[in-house]
């Protein structure tokens, strides 16, 4: 396989990045930024919580792993054989981090100087795992405190309590960290497994950003990584009803007000970054500040200034969410489908419309400030299937038609939830 | 690749800082408002950006106003409510992106300075004072806001050690005041709370981003000329903490499932101090990075927790270290924490760790300037402070540090508070 170089480009922001598919069949994502000092790269796997029952085309069966995995072994990668990721980016002076999402894991690392050196590390701790009975035993006590942290967590818990109720089967509905049980069954065994099949470069991604020599940042990749074996992964998700599981959910915790969202389970979408920006277009112009109905609410003192909405979307689950902190999220719900109601009735604003679409449009040229969001932002639209410009263009491109029909496809009630924290 | 920055006084005790950075595709224009925080004051003056955010005598609609800044491209209005040492900052800022990327060649960077004076000193005034209405929903925000501290128990847990360590201190004051203070507050009083702060406080206004800021300094200089004359402006600045008396131990009681520990300390090494560098790589040995002495024992090498990590407060001159734990590791993680502190008093430091600590803080200062929001969070306690010090000569000074330094520094650390947030039995 011989490696391949594309520039992909966007006057309108006179910005341009190199999309690679490397010979060992990893795909590289490459922004150079010459004005600013510092780089910041991302080695990411399409691989989440969500990926639990799985094999790949070498493998006779499916196999179902313990919650929690995917963030287990983000941890114990970092661990190698010889030494810790850590211990070596310390004698690089690169602040290194990883995190891991319902339906990705990256690693990465921020530097000013060398980078290549840091980018070395990165490569080789990634592609080196190294579990064994000790070290998986020790990470358990940690991890652990780590869970407890989130437990006690009133936006956290608010949040996965909501996919708890509007899904029956998708494990989104599962902690991304799983629970301390869940955990003491992973084992070095399962960690292999699970590493190679999703660590395999064919599914993975390397973004940067910033101050470095697209050619420099090539080479290192021709030395430090071979060809991978090309392999197929089938993960196996159950069929998920397009009703929701619970229609309210509670918990009680230490906090001052209650703190609710509420979530409209969505058909998933095949072109999950122009539905996204479609629904948050659609829940900016219904409840968004600029809008009577948010203001309302506001100085009702039904809602605070804590009130937000948010897409969350991937591979079989979309979903639209308001939250915040009230003093009835019961009323706020009522509301809220009152809203709907209403604006399906009557139809959204076309004079909103253009406010939002530039309101969109600043964002996204906001969003090409930093080295980090440079680099994040075009391994997510990587995943997503798009270009880093895309989010632009779309939203420069959209019509309000297109809008109007998308807002009559979702919002229904009767798939939403309502997830609240109750105080003690 | 270093900074461009320029800053004049525009008005009496009124100085505007420009950092002109053509990379970056926006502007962010902010106005810190310096105040001492006192028990009196504290919430009057935090409500007013609450209040002031919503609009304008030209704009008086917050969903207008809203609309306007949405047809700005989506330009931001933020408000913020912070605590630097003895004192309290005021702050309302809006970013945006710069006049090159807007689709129609519309002058946006001067149209958000002039919205930001507008909201600062043209607010909406209805019977001599703010309306009735916006008063009464922002004081509740207010009293939301305090309310709300409750929520994050992690950051609740140091609060909480900073205010029994600082006791009798403003610095021990909350930043939005206390909650009975808030609930007593009257539109008039706060009325006059912002007309007096408008004529005495310091005010910080910074401009950050690659526009025309020239222009905005003009248009911000005529603004604020013509406002309200000018009185002798508050006394401000911190005065450094010293302990006294035995170490307060004080558990409290939570419904929560995991501890959270929060030590105090003592240093006495302030902002502009000679060992103030000195006392910044110890604290980034100790606790401050993934090769520290805390991250690498108290976690790593006991399984004790998840985060354990120093922070350093240079107006006052202390150290705080936070970690989550189990209740019946409380002991054992108080000894160990201890444990790692007598190490670097004892000298037991490697070169490495030394050398390790400078790469890290080359690396984070060199990268300090690639950010509008880094920038300004170097610039802003640093210019309070009557300091203009770049990062690149303060990266120098730490690089400069010696052992000897560390060590030093290290035996000024000494335990003042031991704060614990226990769950509780039931729980």
């Amino acid at each position: 396989m011989q490696t391949t170089k594309n520039l992909i480009s966007s006057p309108a922001l006179s910005e341009s990045y190199y999309k690679i598919q490397h010979k060992s069949g990893l795909t590289i994502l490459l922004h150079p930024m010459e004005k600013y000092n510092s780089v910041y790269a991302l080695f990411g796997t399409k691989f989440g919580s969500v990926n639990r029952t799985f094999k790949t085309s070498n493998d006779e069966d499916y196999c179902t792993v313990p919650d929690g995995i995917a963030h287990f072994l983000e941890h114990k990668l970092f661990e190698g054989e010889t030494e810790d990721a850590f211990v070596s980016y310390s004698r690089t002076g690169a602040n290194a981090n990883a995190y891991t999402s319902f339906d990705r894991t990256c690693y990465l690392f921020s530097a000013t100087e060398k980078i290549y050196e840091s980018l070395e590390i990165l490569l080789n701790f990634v592609t080196h795992p190294y579990f064994t009975k000790e070290t998986v035993e020790k990470e358990q006590g940690i991890i652990g405190q780590e869970i407890k942290m989130y437990d006690d967590d009133p936006n956290w818990c608010v949040f996965l309590n909501l996919l708890k109720a509007l899904y029956w089967e998708n494990p989104v509905r599962i902690d991304i960290a799983g629970s301390v049980e869940s955990i003491a069954e992973i084992t070095p065994e399962l960690l292999y497994r699970t590493y190679n099949t999703f660590y395999n470069l064919g599914n993975m991604v390397l973004s940067i950003a910033g101050n470095f020599e697209v050619d420099r940042v090539l080479d290192h990749c021709d030395k430090l990584l071979p060809e991978a074996k090309e392999i197929t992964i089938e993960n196996k998700f159950a069929n998920e009803p397009s009703d929701v599981f619970l229609k309210k959910i509670e918990k009680k915790l230490e906090v001052s007000m209650p703190t609710f969202e509420i979530g409209f389970k969505e058909t998933p979408q095949s072109d999950t970054m122009r539905a996204r920006l479609l629904s948050e277009m659609c829940l900016e112009m219904i409840f968004g500040e600029s809008t009577e109905f948010y203001q309302s609410l506001y100085s009702k003192g039904i809602i605070n200034s804590t009130f937000g909405t948010e897409v969350m979307s991937g591979d079989g689950y979309f979903v639209n969410i308001l939250g915040g902190e009230a003093p009835d999220p019961e009323l706020v719900y009522d509301e809220i489908v009152a809203e709907i109601e209403r604006v399906k009735a009557e139809g959204l604003s076309a004079e909103l419309f253009e406010n939002v679409k530039k309101q969109f449009y600043g964002g996204r040229v906001s969003s090409f400030n930093t080295v980090e969001n440079v680099a994040s932002s075009a391994l997510s639209a990587y995943f997503e299937g798009h270009d880093a410009f895309d989010a632009l263009d779309i939203i420069s491109s959209l019509t309000f038609e297109e809008l109007c029909t998308h807002f009559k496809g979702q919002f229904n009630e009767k798939y939403s939830s309502i997830s609240v924290i109750n105080p003690m | 690749m270093s900074l461009d920055i320029n800053r004049v006084q525009i008005s009496d005790g009124v100085n505007f800082t420009q950092i002109r950075d053509e990379k970056f595709k926006t502007n962010r224009i902010s106005v810190t408002l310096v105040a001492p925080l006192c028990e009196k004051t504290a919430a009057a003056y935090a409500v007013l950006p609450f209040i002031l955010r919503r609009g304008f005598r030209a704009c008086p609609s917050p969903a207008d106003f809203s609309r306007l800044l949405a047809s700005l491209y989506g330009a931001a209005c933020d408000y913020g409510v912070k605590k630097a040492g003895d004192d309290q900052l005021l702050t309302l800022s809006i970013s945006a992106i710069d006049d090159r990327f807007t689709l129609n060649n519309e002058k946006i960077t001067a149209e958000i300075s002039k919205i930001l004076c507008s909201l600062i000193l043209d607010p909406v005034i209805e019977n001599g004072s703010f309306p009735k209405s916006t008063f009464e929903t922002e004081k509740q925000s207010l009293i939301d806001s305090i309310k709300a501290e409750l929520n994050d128990k992690v950051s609740l847990a140091g609060a909480r050690c900073q205010q029994i360590m600082l006791e009798g201190h403003p610095a021990a004051i909350s930043r939005f005041g206390s909650l009975e203070s808030a609930e007593a507050l009257e539109c008039e009083a706060v009325f006059d709370a912002y007309n007096e702060l408008l004529k005495k406080a310091r005010i910080e206004i910074m401009f950050i981003g690659s526009g025309d800021s020239d222009s905005a300094k003009e248009i911000f200089a005529s603004s604020f000329s013509a406002s309200a004359e000018r009185e002798r402006p508050f006394e401000t600045g911190s005065s450094v903490f010293k302990a006294f008396g035995g170490i307060k131990d004080v558990t409290e009681q939570y419904n929560i499932s995991q501890g959270k520990l929060s030590m105090g300390f003592s240093c006495g090494s302030v902002i502009g101090d000679e060992d103030e560098s000195a006392m910044e790589v110890m604290r980034i040995i100790l606790g401050g990075a993934p090769f520290s002495k805390l991250f690498l024992n108290v976690r790593e090498k006991h399984s004790l927790c998840y985060y354990c990590s120093a922070s350093y407060d240079r107006f006052k001159g202390t150290i705080l270290i936070n970690s989550g734990i189990e209740k019946e590791n409380l002991d054992k993680a108080k000894t160990e924490i201890l444990r790692q502190l007598e190490d670097i008093q004892n000298g037991e430091i490697s070169d490495d760790e030394i050398e390790n600590t400078r790469k890290l803080i080359r690396n984070v200062y060199t990268g300090i300037s690639d950010g509008i929001f880094k920038t300004e969070q170097y610039f802003l306690p640093r210019l309070i402070a009557g300091k203009d010090t770049s990062p690149e000569q303060e990266l120098a000074a730490l690089c400069s540090v010696t052992r000897e330094d560390i060590i030093n520094a290290a035996r000024k650390v000494s335990l003042n508070t031991v704060y614990f947030m226990s769950p509780k039995e039931e729980a």
